[in-house]
């Protein structure tokens, strides 16, 4: 390399011009890339990691973080157009969402969800649950990929039609 | 419970394809190290495995369209109420099917390769490796995790009808975007088994071969992406067309490898430059389609956790780094004898336009692998799960696509070897006029519309001005070519050019100025919006009910009228019965200038419904240039028959 380097300094061909201009502009794209990548990552919860959190004070209130799981069955209510559920997971953590907004359509109870939003640290306090901890989202995915619901939904579904053996997700 | 005859047939077939596929591996090798060959043997046995996926395919048809729900696949995928186009389709419904498919068309390819190529000896043997190594792997999994012809353990369990194939996936567009992406990427293996054989046989005309086959998994490919965008589109119901999704990303990651190839390889052609670089580019692009298989089957995007329940994904990771291995070892071996022209004489050049594309769509590649991947290397580094969503993507991916389109527009007037000639100065003043028309034209569409004259993104500036800078010199270039000379690969390739730039302004609009809005509809109260009536026509009379082939639909008629005519949508909620949720068909309503769309979210009372309406721009861009596109790759693809 530092040869190569060396030799272009002494002669400035058009190949040498070439790869060093190549390769500022490949190091300007990593650039790109790594801080893209920082700024724009977000944090992802199952339910269970959030409670542990919660109980361990290690939870960051106001920062935007994804939470993925599936929907708890009887847990959907709908006041004032906002809608509450419970998401869960397959250790029994669970996390209260509000959301309000169009869900989308594979959303149901029993199925896998993933919600983006925050906790925030000021709630409204007329409201009923402004002591507990509930996640204000506002996004809600059901993959269309469906990495995160079929698998759920094929364990429970399927185990109850044909015992084990489950077959796996739905190609896209 | 006595299976049927085919079925038996389509399991003999998969043993058969497993074992042909290993036979065929093992001879190649040994005819490659020994003097004696082995070559027919190894061709044979490759044959065996040829008539073993045929069988199997077989099998799993005539069990799928008998509705043999013994069968534990068939009763996942389809039911006795499925139409019969997705019976046929739900070959591909499931993972074990998907593996079939792929073993299949790997099999389809190289053996027609092979025919049409008349490969023979030591170049044949070099040639088997890939395809039977990769055909051994595939049916070892179907064989040990995923036989697509399994029957149930337990015959008490075998339900009277099956599950049916998920709904989503009941659309003419889903039942053919599997395919072709399939198609495209079993499509890489033969340039990618031709690189070895340079590798392993200095066979010097790998890359005019290499490029034939690449022509095809290149039009498969773009094709199958397109299609699934469409898809998403129509389907998915709520306005998107790409998500930047990891099963998306999945795909178009081997396709911007592919891309970079397929134009450094007109440079080795022209030139006989970056020899090495052509091998690195074609084996990396076959590498990452089993790295995208293995991400999305995998689950590890999910979880770290929910890769490690399966046994699947070691598999996968296990024979990514076999072939990584062996294919850059035999690259690392060559390293010094693969000699090549790196003498660029002048900066200007083609040649030097190809490298900067290269650069560009590797760095394309690169933000796609790490924003896919970085949830990956964050959980295993620092226990910390992440989400990397459509932000990063947008954020990145346009700084690295912009240059790439500028290069586009003036690349192709640029000539190998020699300075900037008279033809590319002409070409630049006939293109900065047609770039100022089309700016001013795509300008006044937009005020034409209601948004604003000189107030968009820089990204969506630039593609207007280039489409029509690229658009004038490439009708002057086929005004001025001899009749019937512009059937070439080259003038093929100027028509991508030209589809890749509509697209990019349907893109960067549509992004830029989507508008989204739920809206409360009342019977015959017209709702306006951005210079839409839309209005609720059948409210009163309650929801209308229809049925389907295999659903229930609901919905009501919704009259949309603008400038450029009146339409009724019909906006609808399918009911696919108890084992789906049901989907939303949206209502649209679509013009060259822009696209509306009407998603039924609620239905509030007999004469009230929500909807979500969605307006963006130029979205109709997208498909044409995809369409032109696609036509160009036909013209490529027809006028290098050898």
């Amino acid at each position: 390399m530092l040869s190569f380097l060396e030799k272009a300094r002494k002669k400035p061909t058009t190949m040498n011009r070439t790869m060093i201009s190549l390769i500022m502009a490949f190091l300007a794209i990593l650039w790109l890339v790594f801080s893209g990548i920082q700024d724009a990552s977000l944090f992802f919860y199952f339910p269970t990691e959030v409670e542990q959190s919660i109980t361990s004070d290690e939870m960051e209130q106001d920062a935007r973080i994804r939470i993925g799981g599936f929907v708890q069955p009887d847990s959907i209510s709908v006041e004032d157009e906002i809608i509450f559920f419970v998401l869960t997971d397959d250790e029994r953590g669970v996390v209260r969402v509000r959301y309000e907004g169009i869900l989308p359509d594979m959303f149901a109870e029993g199925q896998g969800a993933v919600a983006e939003g925050i906790f925030p640290s000021e709630v409204d306090s007329g409201h009923f649950f402004a002591d507990e901890w509930i996640f204000y989202a506002d996004d809600i995915f059901v993959k269309h990929g469906e990495e995160y619901s079929k698998e759920h939904l094929d364990k429970t579904e399927m185990k109850k039609r044909f015992g084990s053996g489950i077959p796996s997700g739905t190609l896209e | 419970m006595i299976a049927s005859w085919p079925v038996f047939l389509g399991r003999f077939g998969l043993w058969a394809l497993c074992l042909g596929a290993l036979f065929a591996l093992v001879f190649s090798v040994l005819d490659l190290k020994s003097k004696s060959t082995w070559s027919l043997v190894a061709k044979r046995s490759f044959l065996t495995s040829c008539i073993g996926s045929l069988l199997t395919v077989f099998g799993l048809q005539y069990a799928l369209f008998t509705h043999d729900f013994s069968i534990r696949y068939v009763a996942t995928v389809s039911s006795k109420s499925q139409p019969t186009m997705y019976l046929f389709s739900a070959w591909w419904g499931s993972l074990e099917g998907g593996l079939l498919l792929w073993a299949f068309l790997i099999c389809l390819f190289a053996f027609l390769a092979i025919s049409k190529d008349k490969l023979h000896g030591s170049i044949l043997t070099s040639f088997l490796l890939l395809p039977s190594a990769t055909l051994c792997f595939f049916s070892g999994l179907m064989l040990k995790f995923a036989n697509p012809l399994a029957s149930f353990d337990d015959r008490f369990t075998i339900p009277l009808d099956g599950i049916g194939m998920n709904p989503l996936l009941q659309d003419p567009g889903m039942a053919i975007h599997p395919p072709l992406l399939y198609l495209g990427f079993t499509g890489i293996t033969i340039p990618a088994s031709y690189a070895i054989t340079h590798l392993l046989n200095k066979n010097e005309e790998w890359i005019q071969l290499s490029r034939y086959w690449t022509n095809y998994a290149w039009f498969f490919l773009t094709t199958g992406i397109l299609v699934g965008s469409w898809w998403a589109y129509h389907e998915l119901g709520w306005g998107g067309w790409w998500f930047w999704d990891p099963v998306e990303n999945a795909s178009l990651m081997p396709w911007l490898l592919l891309t970079a190839f397929a134009h450094s390889a007109l440079a080795f052609r022209a030139r006989k430059l970056f020899n090495r670089w052509n091998l690195f580019l074609i084996l990396a692009a076959y590498g990452m389609t089993l790295v995208g298989t293995f991400i999305t089957r995998s689950g590890i995007i999910t979880s770290v956790h929910a890769f490690s329940e399966s046994d699947l994904g070691y598999w996968f990771l296990g024979y990514i780094t076999v072939y990584l291995l062996f294919a850059f070892g035999f690259l690392g071996f060559n390293w010094d004898s693969l000699k090549d022209n790196s003498n660029l004489k002048e900066s200007a050049s083609k040649e030097n336009a190809i490298l900067f594309n290269n650069l560009l769509f590797l760095g394309m590649f690169v933000a796609v692998f790490f924003g896919t991947t970085w949830p990956i290397f964050s959980e295993i580094s620092t226990g910390e799960k992440v989400s990397v969503g459509a932000p990063y993507f947008e954020k990145t991916i346009p700084p690295i696509s912009m240059p790439a389109l500028i290069l586009l527009s003036v690349a192709p007037w640029l000539s190998w070897k020699r300075k900037i000639g008279k033809k590319f100065k002409n070409y630049l003043k006939i293109g900065i006029i047609g770039g100022l028309l089309s700016f001013l034209f795509f300008s006044y569409i937009r005020s034409s519309i209601g948004l604003p004259w000189l107030d968009s993104s820089w990204e969506h500036f630039l593609t207007t001005f280039l489409l029509g800078f690229t658009l004038l010199p490439t009708c002057k270039e086929f005004l001025d070519s001899k009749k019937g000379r512009f059937m070439s690969s080259y003038h093929g390739g100027l028509i991508v050019h030209v589809g890749v730039l509509f697209l990019a302004i349907g893109a960067t609009a549509s992004v830029e100025h989507k508008f989204q809005t739920d809206a409360v509809l009342e019977n015959e109260i017209p709702f306006v919006v951005d210079g839409y009536d839309v209005e609720l026509i059948q409210g009163a009379n309650g929801l209308q009910v229809i049925n389907g082939e295999n659903y229930s639909s609901f919905g009501t008629s919704v009259k949309v009228s603008s400038d450029s005519g009146t339409k009724i949508l019909y906006p609808e909620k399918r009911d696919y019965g108890p084992n789906w949720s049901p989907t939303t068909e949206m209502g649209l309503k679509s013009s060259w200038k822009r696209d509306i769309t009407l998603s039924m979210s609620e239905i509030i009372n007999d004469s009230k419904v929500r909807y979500r309406v969605t307006i963006q721009p130029f979205l109709k861009f997208i498909w044409i240039g995809g369409i032109i596109s696609i036509l160009g790759f036909l013209v490529i693809v027809g006028s290098e028959r050898r």
